[in-house]
Formats: C-alpha cells, structure tokens, sequence
C-alpha cells in the first residue's frame, strides 16, 4: 500500500537505458506507461529503488509498416494501437484488444509493450499478438535478438527478458490473404475488466474458393500460468474444411488443453468451460472475416464495444 | 426563469462550486504546517495481539506522534488484545509526509498469534464453526430444525396467526434458500478529514460526513473529550448513501494525533482502506417459504433469516420480508451472527433490500406456481388504507396500489419500447426465455441470449428525526437559509425552492448553508430519507413565521393592516394599490436600521411519516453460454406524495436503480480461505461503469402524505429495494430456473443453468 | 540518495516550474503543491478516474502519472475550463441536466466528455458510454450525465456555427 521512495531517471536513447540498466541492476524497473507499474508499487508488491522511464526515448513509440511486415514501438499507447488506421486494417483483432483494456485515460498512458512485459496471464494484448506470430526485438548489455512471442513468457510476471534488456518492438508478419482474426474476452462488467477469459484466433483459408483451413492458431489469456497456444486446435483443424461440427469439437478440445486456476474472479471449472465458449466464437468469427463478410466484422466491432472516437 | 418554487425542476444551487472544482470536500481542507496522519491496519482477519512495537517509529526523522490502544484507554478506536478483521486500526502516526507516515507504520511491529476466522455467515451459525468473537456474548439457540447454532449474537421472532395451520391449508407453497451478499456503499469519496488544534484542548475537525453531530458524539467518545471540546465543520461530501451516517472513520485518530502534536492533522484512507475498514451493508442468508390460496390470497409466510453481523453482531430488521401485503399469518425468525468483518452499517433503505429479494423471489416464484399473472398477484395482496403496517399499527392512506397501477399503465403505454422481446399480452407478464427483440440484439452482439422480465415491489417509511431552521431576510433583500442537514441529494436546492415558493423570490436571490455543530441545534444526520421532509417542514414553517413578520413591519412602513398587503418577487406591496410598496432591499435596511434583524425559525422534534412505495419492472439479457447478465431496461415507479423537484427525483431514483443493478449482479465482497478480503481495490471489487447503465424510467407517482411538506414522502431510498429481486426476477425468467443467491454473475448463471 | 528534481509543467495556461521529489505524482502536485483541489482522488490506482486531467490534450489519470514524466506537458484540470465565472458549455450542461450529485467524480467526468467531444463532436450514446467507462459515478446511475454529453455536444456546434 505504500509509496515508496525511488529515484527517476528519463534517458533519451536505448544505449543509455541499457547502460543504466546495467549499472543499476535488479533494482532497477523499466516505466513505460506506468498503469501497472505504479500500481505495484502503491500496493507494495514491489520497491525498486530506481525508475527508468522509457518515455523519452523515441525510437520505441514508433510504428513502422514495411513490406516484411508492421514494427511496433514498445512505447506506443494502446489507445493508439486502437485507433491505428494501418492496425485496423491489417490486424483487427489487435486494434479490439487494445480497445478492451481498460479506459481511454488508462489506454492513453498503457503501452503495448508493458501489457507484454508486465506477463499477466490475462494480459489483453499477449493472445492478439501470439496468433499473429509477432517477432519480439530485444536489446540488452550482450547485443540484440529477436524472440518468438511464444517463448517470451516463462510465467506469471516472468518474461525471458533479462535484468539489461529492453523490449525494443514487435514485429508482425504481413497477413496472408484470405486470414481472419478474431479477439474475444470475458469480463463481469462492458468495460474496465481483468479478463476471466480471453481467446484470439487466426485462421487463414487456402487459396482456393473452398473452405479449407491452411492455417490456424487459438491462444487463451487467464487459463494458464502464461498466455497459451492451442495445439489440439491446430491439429484438429488444419487441412480440414471448416464446419461447425468442427469448430464445435475444435472448441471442445481446449478444454483438455487448459489449466487454469481457480481466484477470486473465477473458478478453474468456469474458465476451463468459457475457453470452449470463446474459441468457438472466436473461430466462427475469425472464419467469417476469413472468406469476407464484411457485414459481419462492422457488426462485431459494434457489439464488443470497440467503437472508435472521431477516427 | 420563473421562481423556482416548489414543484420546479430546478438546478443545484451548489453545482457551479462541484463542475468548477471550487467545492472543498474531505481532503481539500490543507492548511500550513499541515501533518499526515496514516493508520497501521491488521492484515489478519482474526488474531491475537502478542505485542506492538512502536519504538523505531516513534524514533523516525519526521514522525511526531505515534498512537496506539494505550493512548485511549477504554476506547475501541484502536484493536488491543485481538484484531478481528481484516483491516481494523491498530495504530497510527503523525508525520510531515505522507511518505514518512506511511514508512513510520510498515516500521511498527505487530506480533500477532493468528486465530481461525469465519466471514460467511452461512459459515458461522455450522456447529463447528469457529467463534468469531473470543469474550462475546452468544444467545443459545437452534434453528427450525432443532439445531444449535453458533455465533448467534441476537434473536428476535415476529410471529401471527397460525403458520403451521396456514401452510397446510395454502393450495400452493413455495420455498426458498437465499443469499445476499454484502457489499459497499461505495462512495466515491474515500474517508477524509483534517483535526485542527484550536488550543484549550479543543479541537475542530473539517469532514466529509451525513451528520457532524454524530461525528461530534462519536469522537467525544472514543477519545473521552466533552462534547464542547469538538468542533465539526461538514464539507461537502462525496456520497455517503448510509455509510457516513452515524460513522466516523478518519475523524477520532486525526483529532487525536492533533491535540498530541498541537499541530493541524490531515488523514485520508485510501480506498483499500475504506473498503477493509468501514461500515458496509450485511450479507444476508434466508430460507423462506410462502403459501397462498389457488386464488393467490397470500396465507402463510415462514422465514428464518440470519444476519452477517460482523463484529457488532449486527441483526436486521427482518420484519421487511413481511413487508406490504396482507398476510394471513407469519413467522420470522432472526438471527444477528457474529463473523470477522466490520460492524455493518446502513446503505440506502437498510435491510430493505435484502428483505426484499426474498419476499419477492418468492412472490415470482408463487405466480408462476399457481398460474397468476405476477402483477395480478401483487395487486390482489396489496397494502392499503386500514391494513396493518410493518410496524402493526393501522395503515393511513397509502399509494401502494396507485404505484402499482402507474407502473402497469406507464408499462402498457410504452411496451413497443420494450427493449426485451416482442408484445406479450400483459406488460407485466413473463417473457419465459424469449429471443431478444432486434433492438436489443444489436446493442447486445454476439451471444446466445435470452430475455426475461422480472417485476418487484418495495416498501419505506422514511425517518423523521430532529431537524431546525432559519430563514433570515438579509439587508439587501436576499435571504439566508441556515440547517444542520449536510446536503447528500441537492436537499439545500430544495429549502431554496421552499423558500422561493413561500416568499415568492427567485431562487437565486436565496443562499443556503449548513451551520457546523457550534451554530444550530442538535440535528439527526441526514438518512433515512428525513431531509427534504423535516428538515425541509422546517425550512416551510420558518419561511412562512419570516413571511408573517415582513408583512407586519411593512405594514408599519406602509402604515396599512398587514392583511392587505401580498409578497411579490422584489416587493411587498398593497393588494390594490400595486404602487404603495416596499422592496426587499427597504425592508432589509429598515430593519437593521430600526425595527432589528428579520427571520424565522422552528425547530421538529418529530413528524409523524408514512409508508411510501416503489414498485419496479425489469427486462434483462442473459447470454446462455456465458452467463453474462444485462439490464436493458428498467421502469421505477415511486410514491414521492409530492414530487418537490422532479429534476432531483429522478436523479434519486437513477440512483438508487444503478446500485441495485451493481449489487444484483456484480458487487460484493470476497474472502480467502483466512478470512482476508480478496478484492480490496476498485479493479476487484466491481462497480458498474457507464457502459452497465441500463435505460432507467423513473415514473413519478404523487399520492399526498397530509403529514408532509407540500404533501411529499421520503423519496431518496426506496427505489433501491425492489431492484435486486426485479432483476433476479427477469434473470430466472430468462434462463427458465431459479436464481435464489447474488451477484449473478456470469459464472453463477452458468452454474445455476447447469446444475 | 533520493533528491528532488526540476520539473516545468504549463498548467492552465500559467508556466509552472518546481522541486519535486521523484516519486511524487502529478496529482500530489496539482493538489498538494498548486492548490489545485479540483482534481480528486478516489482509488489511486486508475480504476476510478477521479483524478482524470488532460495531459497534451490527452485524458490520464493522474494519480498514475508521476510528476517528472509529465515535464514539459500541457496540464488542463476542472479549473482550467471555465475562464471567470463564465462556465464551459460541457460544464453548465451538466448542472442544467441533473447530472450532478455529490460532485466528486464530476470534474475528472467533465474531462473526459471534453476529451470525448475533442475528438468526436458527434458522438452516439455508445461512444459517449465507452468514453465514460472509466470514470466511475455512485450518484447518478449515469443517465443524466450521458444526457449532459449530448447536450453539450448540441451546445457546442451552435457556438461552432453549425447547423
């Protein structure tokens, strides 16, 4: 509950961030829009006795589109992550997410990445990204590197960052042709809500007229220790052409595939039962847009509430 | 503009001050040389304190004061030998940073020896549960059943007729096992306050609280100070609905640190705090049955209702289940329980809704049973003239049938807005898990959903409780209006309505202040919806003794009978002689100069008061997959006698609609296993955000209380308790099965439809 | 180790230069240091929006601000809105709605309608819903307060000139 004592500082370029980071070790802590950080400390979870904030430094609140595909700076805001009219076009699914993190004033100061290296099972961002195949860029003391999302999260808060290492951006691989993309989570309240359950998806259709999956991904938020991807969706519906009875069994199976716990915002039976739910509706969905029902995908945005000011 | 007058709709007179942020409330009082008080806090539900160690704190650079229980000896301020919840004070300390208090109390230690605790109700009454409260006093009793109950701090039962005999000859029975869980008033304002030493050993305390004689009294005994020693100044107050009532929070450790350091002490929770420490409505377990004729003449009520009384041993007043229909017979067994939590404390209608749920639930669940259209079945046992109240007195004339009628013919007129589900032939009636109407899908999206309507009904006697005022004309020809009502609802707006109505003077002509606890007599706090009724009658009597006396003296100036003279807005002038006249502005300067200072005053030391009602309509969505739960639309239909400001009726019963939407389907509090409360923040403790808003349609239901001022009724609290059997009603409708405990959220739903 | 830093902030339009200390926030700041108490405080951690100012335009809570990050930004609180006693149009809509009761969440809640208004002149009750979601009202149950939002985005396209 306290509030701690710590010293700030505000470096303008990365070399400086990793040199204080390497100066100042463990007790040091990365601000980039400080909605989780600050909270964390006010409850005394923790007390770093350095701040480094991020925001200064301008080459992580960039967002670049390139022909390999979209960068986006670690320090962009979610609120601009919602509104990006390239986001939007290319990656829908990651614009709702953003739009379903807390409030606007919340989503003005929240990056992208702090939702990725805060490490929240429930992390609303982390399952957008995984089925998009998004690249981590990393710089630290000992160089820089690229990482698979999947291989970031080692669990709950942990992250495959270490204590010198700056999550720079992410990368996303231009869509194949012929995706679609779905986000849905579950909360108790329209809006302000730690998701209870949240599912992204991806399905890519072949190149033919037919309704043939070449390509699928499934990943849940708040049913295990780290975001996961559904291997048994991917295996039950690749090749496959899509049918409900198949979308239904694919949905049956995640609940073999979780693990969740059991908190005060839900019980393990009741996350175990709504991964199903929501990997049903997320596949139907993401098949939707996948063969271009346009109608469908205005219509969703409306429904989840992901409706964009001015714009 | 017009006047303002009584009936009007007319804007807070004190809203400028609150969108400008001019308006100073709890924690906007900072004065030079300012401290920072800060409390240590148990963090066990249950334990024994071996020992408390204040000796580095007391040492720290920048901490003045350190307190602790043996600074108030005989005083429960502070825990002394046992903490026995999650939160309770234990200590506190003065610095001159917010950041040294709070580094002065982690540097405190506290051994403690943990105790098991128990913070469910339905937990603590279980033979082998463990006792809540070491050295407490346990009434030895068993329930229906014959089994002993533990923890039990009190017992009442209200009993007539014969239920036994009833119940047997009742063609239908319904049963039920119900509970509600407790949750907060949620205010949004944390508790705050600043103690200023004021020398003699006297201290006067700025707060945000509903009654600062309370607050006076309550302090002036947990320190052991005279009364006339404390000084409290009310601020304007950032919600309260109960839980500033007859509460202090901040106000005794503040004056405390204040007179040990001689310095100004500020100290605000934060919300962890006001959530762990404070005073929040009692969760409630019941098991009921109720047995009526084929008819649907109501036989036979059977309850037994255990109250979570947490360290207080609080026990409500279950006599609300019997409530306000004719019953042939019943009996009501109550329980308070003892449990590791706060004492509980009044939010909006205490009890009521609780009550209210059950009863309700019940009614739903008994017109299902025989077939009866659920409206049918409460107008055919409805309350009226000459019935017997809750309290077992004759009833007057009451509007319980009236607001039922309003409600079905507001429902019938609007029911193409119906947001739920196509026409059905009753307004009223059951939708039985229909498809929701396009309308309503397109604001819903995605999901399997079902609709349903729920319909329930509520019952209040507001509070009277002492009340003053004056009324003063000042020498310019404005006036002043002095209370010790704190204003919660705009009730100063009011007494400025009442003033313009009765002198005839614009609004904006009128100010309104609340005098702090040195300046008007004693007064009750504002709840129970008594302001705008006593205090607001006294406002009327003391505007209309000020009108009797500006009439006499400018008869005197006019040299006329004071008969012959009316009030106009900026004049007193003869009735046929319109030119013959004397302003405001000359009366208030001639009356300083000679005639002395013009007001009116009286004081109520009660009123007698009547039962109001509020009967309410809800359609709800239920994503059968999910469980999720949405209001779409919600009709209120209140008895208010006179509605005295629509524009702050409707706000009230807005109100007092959304909180019950919260508390049936989001709110509550949660434990761990040791008794710790789970969701001490805002971001766990759920309260609904605009986007829960439901489309809320108060009707304004004007059935004259004789008693009242202008013929009103207490308004503020009734809407809320019908509103959590109203959407539990709707909810079971929807889903086609009974849902007996709150919140409904999704999993709950999901539950129930699977079990 | 700990001392205070130099931070300059433009707050209502007045040029603010002060000594902070590291881990204050800027809501201390406005409050503590400004004597800006229009700004309130309801949870601290960003779950209320009380405490909502515009930082560059931008609504933020600023009890998760700390003071240094905000150097050099335009600062807007509840009474940087209202110039004299002539109140803003979202301001004196609000009164005229009922849309305020105890008034603690109305300021960081006129905000966030400015920001809302900002940006989108025209907003449906949807956007006005989602752009409110994170200011929370006990009072109201928030119909008079979506009320204030429209009729204040009436209000200000008159001033504007439209039609």
């Amino acid at each position: 509950m306290g509030v701690h004592r710590f010293e700030h500082h505000a470096p303008t370029t990365l070399e400086e961030v990793v040199k204080l980071l390497t100066e100042l070790g463990t007790e040091a802590k990365l601000l980039a829009g400080g909605t989780d950080l600050l909270v964390f400390i006010r409850h005394g979870r923790i007390a770093p006795k350095h701040i480094i904030e991020l925001s200064r430094v301008g080459e992580l609140t960039r967002i670049c589109e390139l022909e390999s595909g979209l960068i986006i700076g670690a320090c962009v805001k979610l609120r601009e992550i919602e509104r990006n009219s390239v986001i939007r076009r290319l990656y829908p699914h990651i614009s709702e997410a953003a739009s379903q993190v807390g409030s606007v004033q919340i989503r003005n100061l929240a990056t992208i990445g702090g939702n990725l290296c805060t490490a929240s099972p429930a992390g609303d961002m982390i399952p957008t990204l995984m089925v998009s195949g998004a690249l981590l860029h990393i710089v630290g003391a000992s160089g820089e590197r690229m990482v698979r999302i999947e291989e970031f999260f080692k669990g709950p808060g942990e992250t495959a960052l270490c204590a010198t290492d700056v999550l720079v951006s992410i990368q996303l691989p231009p869509p194949k042709p012929r995706t679609g993309w779905a986000f849905f989570k579950l909360g108790v309240r329209g809006a302000m809500d730690i998701s209870i359950v949240s599912v992204a998806a991806k399905l890519t259709l072949s190149e033919s007229t037919s309704d043939i999956v070449s390509e699928v991904k499934v990943a849940l938020g708040s049913v295990a220790p780290v975001v996961m991807l559904s291997h048994s969706v991917e295996k039950l519906l690749t090749g496959k052409r899509i049918t409900d009875s198949l979308i239904e069994e694919a949905a049956h199976s995640v609940m073999n595939e979780v693990k969740p716990i059991s908190d005060h915002r839900a019980s393990a039976q009741y996350r175990r039962l709504m991964a199903a739910v929501l990997t049903k509706r997320a596949l139907k969905t993401a098949f939707h847009r996948a063969v271009g029902e346009q109608q469908q995908l205005t219509q969703l945005e409306v429904n989840q509430g992901s409706v964009f000011n001015g714009g | 503009m017009g006047t303002d007058g009584v009936g009007e709709r007319a804007f807070r007179i004190d809203a400028p001050a609150m969108v400008t942020g001019k308006a100073k409330y709890g924690a906007d009082i900072h004065v030079p040389s300012m401290l920072h008080g800060k409390i240590l806090r148990s963090k066990y539900a249950h334990a024994r304190i071996l020992r408390i160690d204040t000796t580095e704190a007391v040492q720290m650079s920048g901490v003045k004061a350190v307190i602790t229980a043996d600074d108030v000896r005989g005083s429960d301020l502070f825990a002394k030998d046992y903490v026995r919840f999650h939160g309770q004070k234990i200590a506190a300390v003065a610095a001159d940073s917010v950041q040294t208090a709070l580094e002065a109390i982690e540097a405190i230690k506290v051994e403690y020896e943990p105790l098991t605790a128990v913070t469910d109700v339905r937990d603590a009454i279980k033979p082998d549960a463990p006792c809540a409260f070491i050295g407490g006093e346990f009434e030895e009793v068993r329930d229906a059943y014959g089994r002993p109950l533990r923890n039990i701090s009190r017992y009442r039962e209200f009993i007539s007729g014969d239920v036994e005999e009833m119940m047997r000859s009742s063609d239908a029975v319904v049963e039920g096992e119900f509970y509600v869980p407790s949750v907060h008033q949620s205010y949004l304002e944390p508790h705050a306050c600043i103690a200023l030493p004021i020398g003699g050993g006297k201290v006067e305390i700025w707060t945000s609280t509903q009654g600062h004689f309370q607050v006076r009294s309550l302090t002036a005994r947990l320190l052991g100070l005279p009364l006339h020693h404390i000084k409290v100044i009310p601020t304007f107050m950032g919600g309260g609905f109960g839980g500033r009532n007859t509460q202090v929070y901040t106000e005794p450790v503040a004056a405390l640190l204040a007179l040990k350091t001689g310095l100004p002490v500020q100290v605000i929770d934060d919300r962890s705090e006001v959530i762990l420490d404070s005073h929040p409505a009692p969760a409630c377990y019941a098991r009921a049955r109720l047995g009526a004729s084929k008819d649907g003449t109501l036989m036979a009520l059977d309850a037994e209702v255990f109250w979570d009384g947490g360290v207080s041993g609080y026990i409500g007043a279950s006599v609300h289940l019997r409530g306000l229909y004719r019953l042939r017979s019943y009996r009501i067994r109550s329980y308070g329980v003892y449990t590791n939590k706060p004492a509980p404390g009044a939010y909006r209608a205490p009890d009521a809704p609780q009550m209210a749920f059950v009863r309700e639930s019940l009614m739903d669940m008994l017109a299902r049973e025989i077939g009866i259209d659920p409206w049918e079945l409460r107008m055919k046992n409805a309350v009226e003239e000459g019935d017997t109240s809750t309290d077992g007195v004759p009833l007057p004339k009451v509007g319980f049938k009236e607001t039922l009628k309003a409600l079905m013919d507001y429902s019938a007129k609007t029911h193409e807005r119906s947001k739920a589900a196509f026409r059905t032939a009753s307004p009223t009636a059951h939708l039985n898990g229909s498809a929701p109407s396009k309308a309503a899908l397109e604001m819903l999206g995605s999901g399997n959903w079902r609709v349903g309507r729920g319909l329930a009904c509520g019952e209040w006697t507001n509070y009277s409780g002492y009340s003053s005022a004056t009324v003063m004309l000042n020498e310019d020809g404005t006036f002043q209006v002095i209370t010790g009502s704190c204003d919660v609802t705009g009730t100063n707006t009011l007494f400025a309505q009442i003033v313009s109505e009765e002198l005839k003077v614009p609004i904006k002509k009128v100010s309104v202040v609340v005098g702090d606890t040195e300046s008007v007599p004693w007064h009750h706090q504002t709840g129970g919806s008594r302001v705008a009724y006593t205090t607001g009658m006294a406002v009327l009597k003391a505007a209309q003794q000020l009108r009797e006396r500006m009439l006499q003296i400018a008869a005197k100036i006019l040299g006329v009978d004071a008969q012959e003279l009316e009030l106009g807005e900026e004049c007193i002038c003869v009735k046929d002689n319109q030119s013959q006249r004397v302003s405001y502005i000359e009366l208030g300067r001639a009356c300083i100069a000679e005639y002395g200072p013009l007001h009116g005053s009286h004081s109520i030391a009660w009123m007698p008061t009547r039962p109001a009602y509020a009967v309410a309509l809800a359609e709800a969505a239920v994503d059968l997959d999910t469980g999720k739960v949405k209001v779409l639309r919600y009709i209120a239909a209140q008895d208010v006698g006179k509605a005295l400001n629509p524009l702050a009726i409707e706000g009230q019963i807005h109100g007092a609609v959304m909180q019950g939407i919260g508390w049936a389907t989001m709110e509550g509090y949660k434990y761990t296993d040791d008794g710790r409360v789970a969701n001490a923040t805002l971001a766990d403790y759920l309260l609904p955000t605009s986007t829960d808003a439901a489309e809320i349609e108060p009707v304004i239901v004007e059935v004259p209380n004789p008693d009242g001022p202008y013929g009103a009724k207490g308004v503020g609290e009734p809407s809320i308790i019908p509103s959590l059997a109203a959407i539990a009603n709707a909810v079971s409708d929807a889903i086609g099965k009974r849902v007996t405990s709150l919140p409904m959220t999704p999993e709950r739903i999901v539950m129930v439809l699977m079990h | 180790m700990v001392g205070t830093k130099r931070v300059r902030l433009r707050v209502n339009g007045d040029e603010r230069e002060l000594e902070v200390q590291p881990y204050e926030r800027l809501i201390d700041v406005l409050r503590y240091r400004l004597g800006l108490t229009g700004t309130k405080e309801g949870c601290s951690t960003g779950d209320c929006g009380a405490c909502s100012v515009l930082m560059d335009g931008k609504l933020v809570p600023s009890c998760l601000v700390l003071a240094l990050s905000a150097d050099g930004r335009d600062i807007v609180t509840i009474e940087g809105l209202s110039s004299g006693d002539e109140l803003h149009p979202i301001q004196q809509a609000f009164i005229e709605c009922g849309a305020v009761q105890c008034g603690f969440c109305t300021p960081g809640m006129i905000l966030a309608a400015k920001a809302l208004l900002d940006e989108n002149p025209n907003p449906t009750l949807e956007e006005i819903k989602q752009a409110l979601s994170g200011n929370l009202c006990r009072c109201t149950g928030y119909v008079k307060i979506f009320e204030a939002v429209q009729a204040a985005a009436a209000k200000l396209k008159l001033s504007c000139g439209e039609l």
